[in-house]
């Protein structure tokens, strides 16, 4: 086929045409592709990505991407023109810029602009900026912030490169485009931030709460246990105080006891009995002489009978002055109980004992039991350190076993009743006070309810003993056991307690005279 | 070493600073003074202190050439855009360098052509493997008169470019530089001598579309009439443009110009000034009255594979010779307003691929190019010349 030059003309010329459209579009095209792809890039990866960032981003992606020789970001009070923040690429704000209060109102009048001083334009106000920047042209955008604030964006030419950019409408349009969303991540950056902020400090508050609760519960805790502390201090004052009073009554008895039994000691040694003998023998005498009617047969029958009676009554009166003589005896004993229960009677404390003195406390403590008569006590104290304790509790459970210990060696027939008193270390850390006896021993059937609450073998016990004592000696922080062949071999009561550390240590600098001798076995007096 | 080069390409925006880093880089590359910098920057740049900062790092006696460019080319990108720098700095043992400027050469051109090349000749001992030459496009000089009195003095090839500044609708002010300093209107060159290989290739992307034109009115480098009409009307019936005529309505049409002597093919050239009042328009070199012109249209196909193939023939003449450096004088029309940034860093990291990963490499895309074609000198648009320097 053969065309026509004129056709062919036609032909190149559509061609020229559309080569030519295809050429501007291409270039508006890639001008646009430049400010999306700067659109995409200046978008944050997270949102939680700081304002200066956002703003340096943004100003790096206006002179690196998009060929402005200079960009700037602002944030700026409305009121006073004070900068809140400000980045500009690539040259530093001059000292001291700030925005005119003539141009703040011109970007809040227009929003978005393009400054080029020249006749027929109105962006005289901008003209300070302009010079303060050495801009000669610039696309500006304003936009207002979350904090009450403005963001203004500035992308530019100074006088050398502005011949080179010519700042078209379509640079314009995506210059706002850009800076507004730009504008927005920004707003939402300090959005983020305030989130944060407030999150960090509610979170500190929630610590200061926390640590405040936690103080809270300990202080509670403290003050329950004080309370409970309080409470049986109180109980303990208080039956102490009963105690005390009783005690203090039955001193005072005593005493009274004890003085009409001197009393009547003396007057029982007073009594004129030998007199009644001596009469008796001045009528024997009288009688030998003739004094007496030698014909009445009762003469000589009251004379034997006087000499009997004087010899009587001297008898009963030594009987008298001994039982009384004995009456006294027990009551200093009584006495000096009442006088060592009143030193017990008070509140209980921790204080440093020295066990051995506790035990022997203990075994005076029960020693008027009628049980302990035919019974030979040996205390067996080995060395060991002073306990940081209630010296009344630990006496209380001592007091208790030693009585148990007595009443099973009561109740068995065995002729050889024998209690001994240990003392002794049972580990590091830990002391031993036992009380041995070869009573009648602890049935296996009961060895497992030996400890609860009411459980007795006696028909006058109460089964409350060795419950307070095991309960007592869990809340010294020890324990209490006890060991039994079975029925008829006796019995062994073991109370373990913790020692203070500064009860080791007062054994191992303890002058080795002052300690209680080794393995000591004595007999107690009935 | 006969010839050691250490190209750099610069993306930093202070410019003093940019300057000295880029110095500080081939000074410690090279090991030695350079005995050329050849040095390309983007407008943006402050060229004055740039090439102060060049100069305070690579000391007072090596010689800087260079202009400013739409954009600059370098190992693994181009850059339109912001602020960007090209340098490639020369030395070594084998190498001979001669520098020269001429101001003005809109004026009394083909004297200040044969006066520039005639500096550079005399500067070396044998003859220039092959000279290098930057100028103002938009002070009027007509290249082929420039080309024609340096062309006979230099006896080597002249290839390089037309200083630019960003693509834009306006065309305003280029900058050359000698030494330190900068300036318009004016031209530089640059000779180079010695034991090395200068390889050369080039492409244009133009196919003729079959509409021609008979130029009937110029005035210098202007084009008054087509075919007894006014350019201007002419043009806005031919591509269909309306209004005022700007770089996009040139850009897309190429005009070719017959060579004499050569029946097939002609100089791609391309108007980039409309003047309105003169209802002409200006090319970079002047059309005698009289000549049939043909219209050509530029395709994307056409500009990548006949780069591709000016990279096969270079390849093809460096076989078994060692590259050292590559220089790329690209056209503005053919890059980012046309090809686009990434179809242009595509095509430039294919051409360096293909070339060889270990050469340094450097340009600037120009708004017009030098390339000889037919053994002279020719001025074109629309083309990428490639000049390899090999051992």
């Amino acid at each position: 086929v053969t065309l026509s030059q004129e056709v062919v003309d036609s032909k190149a010329k559509l061609l020229l045409q559309r080569e030519r459209e295809l050429y501007e579009l291409r270039h508006l095209r890639s001008r646009a592709e430049e400010w999306f792809t700067a659109l995409h890039a200046v978008w944050p990866e997270r949102f939680d990505v700081a304002l200066d960032v956002l703003a340096r981003r943004a100003t790096d992606l206006l002179v690196g991407a998009l060929s402005f020789e200079y960009a700037a970001a602002f944030e700026y009070r409305t009121e006073t023109g004070e900068l809140v923040f400000a980045c500009s690429d690539p040259v530093p704000l001059p000292a001291g810029f700030q925005i005119e209060r003539a141009a703040a109102e011109h970007f809040e009048a227009r929003g978005v602009g393009r400054y080029e001083l020249a006749e027929g334009t109105d962006d005289a106000p901008l003209e300070q900026l302009a010079q303060s920047l050495g801009l000669a042209k610039f696309f500006w955008r304003w936009c207002s912030s979350y904090r009450n604030t403005r963001f203004l964006f500035v992308a530019g030419s100074s006088p050398r490169t502005a011949q080179f950019h010519l700042f078209p409408n379509t640079d314009r349009d995506h210059f706002a485009m850009f800076t507004s969303h730009a504008a927005a991540l920004l707003s939402n950056s300090l959005l983020v931030a305030d989130v944060r902020r407030e999150q960090f400090e509610l979170a500190a508050a929630n610590r200061g709460l926390d640590s405040s609760l936690r103080e809270l519960e300990q202080t509670q805790a403290k003050l329950l246990a004080s309370t409970q502390m309080v409470a049986l201090a109180s109980r303990e004052a208080g039956m102490a105080e009963v105690a005390t009073g009783i005690l203090h009554n039955v001193g005072n008895v005593l005493n009274s006891v004890n003085v009409c039994s001197e009393v009547a000691l003396q007057r029982v040694n007073a009594l004129p009995v030998d007199g009644v003998g001596r009469v008796v023998d001045l009528l024997a005498e009288q009688a030998d002489v003739g004094a007496c009617d030698p014909r009445d047969p009762r003469g000589p029958k009251a004379l034997d009978y006087l000499q009997r009676l004087s010899q009587r009554l001297a008898s009963e009166r030594a009987e008298i002055a001994s039982e009384l003589g004995q009456l006294m005896q027990h009551l200093t004993h009584v006495a000096a109980i009442v006088s060592r229960q009143q030193a017990y009677a008070r509140t209980g404390s921790v204080e440093r004992c020295a066990l051995a003195e506790l035990m022997d406390d203990a075994l005076l403590l029960a020693s008027n039991s009628h049980h302990q008569r035919s019974v030979e006590v040996i205390r067996a104290f080995a060395p060991a350190p002073d306990v940081a304790i209630d010296r009344h509790r630990v006496l209380q459970i001592l007091v208790n076993l030693i009585n148990n210990a007595l009443q099973a060696l009561n109740d068995s027939d065995r002729p050889d009743k024998r209690l001994v008193a240990r003392i002794g270390v049972a580990a590091e850390q830990l002391v031993q006070l036992a009380i041995e006896d070869n009573g009648v021993g602890i049935a296996p059937e009961h060895a497992a309810r030996l400890f609860q609450h009411g459980f007795t073998t006696r028909p006058d016990g109460h089964g409350f003993g060795l419950h307070n004592s095991a309960l007592t000696a869990q809340e010294l922080g020890g324990v209490l056991r006890f060991e039994s062949a079975g029925r008829g071999r006796g019995a062994t009561f073991i109370l373990e307690l913790p020692v203070a550390r500064s009860g080791w240590d007062s054994l191992s600098n303890r002058p080795r005279s002052s300690q209680q001798a080794g393995h000591t076995t004595h007999a107690q007096e009935p | 070493v006969k010839l050691i080069a250490k190209g750099v390409l610069s993306r930093q925006r202070n410019s003093l600073e940019a300057g000295r880093s880029a110095g500080l880089e081939i000074a410690a590359s090279l090991q030695r003074p350079p005995k050329l910098v050849l040095t390309y920057l983007t407008v943006n740049h402050d060229q004055v202190q740039f090439l102060a900062g060049l100069r305070e790092a690579v000391g007072p006696a090596a010689p800087i050439v260079g202009c400013s460019g739409q954009g600059v080319m370098g190992r693994g990108a181009v850059y339109e855009d912001g602020y960007a720098a090209s340098l490639m700095a020369l030395a070594g043992d084998g190498l001979e360098v001669a520098v020269a400027r001429a101001d003005d050469v809109h004026v009394d051109t083909r004297a200040k052509g044969a006066a520039l090349a005639q500096k550079l000749r005399a500067a070396h001992t044998r003859p220039p493997k092959i000279c290098l030459a930057h100028y103002d496009p938009l002070c009027g000089v007509d290249l082929d008169v420039l080309l024609s009195g340096m062309g006979p003095q230099i006896e080597a090839p002249i290839m390089g470019g037309a200083a630019a500044h960003f693509f834009q609708a306006a065309m305003t002010t280029t900058y050359q530089y000698f030494g330190t300093d900068v300036f318009s209107h004016g031209a530089v060159a640059v000779s180079l001598a010695g034991d090395f290989s200068a390889e050369m290739a080039f492409s244009t992307g133009c196919a003729p579309v079959g509409y021609q034109l008979t130029v009937t009115k110029v005035e210098g480098n202007m084009i008054l009439e087509f075919d007894g009409r006014s350019a201007l009307d002419v043009w806005r019936e031919v591509t269909g443009a309306s209004g005022l005529l700007d770089i996009m309505a040139s850009s897309s049409v190429a005009i070719g110009v017959p060579v004499a002597g050569v029946e097939r093919g002609h100089l791609i050239r391309a108007a980039f000034v409309f003047d309105e009042k003169r209802r002409g328009m200006l090319l970079g070199a002047a059309v005698p009255e009289g000549t049939v012109v043909t219209l050509y249209h530029r395709t994307v196909d056409h500009a990548l594979t006949g780069a591709d193939r000016a990279a096969q023939e270079l390849a093809q003449r460096l076989a078994g010779k060692q590259l050292r450096a590559v220089l790329g004088f690209e056209c503005g029309g053919r890059t980012r307003p046309f090809l686009g940034m990434d179809a242009t860093n595509e095509e430039n990291r294919a051409l360096q691929a293909k070339l060889g990963p270990g050469a340094e490499w450097a340009g600037v895309i120009c708004w017009g190019e030098l390339f000889p074609i037919g053994g002279k000198p020719g001025f074109h648009n629309y083309t990428f010349p490639l000049l390899a320097l090999a051992e």
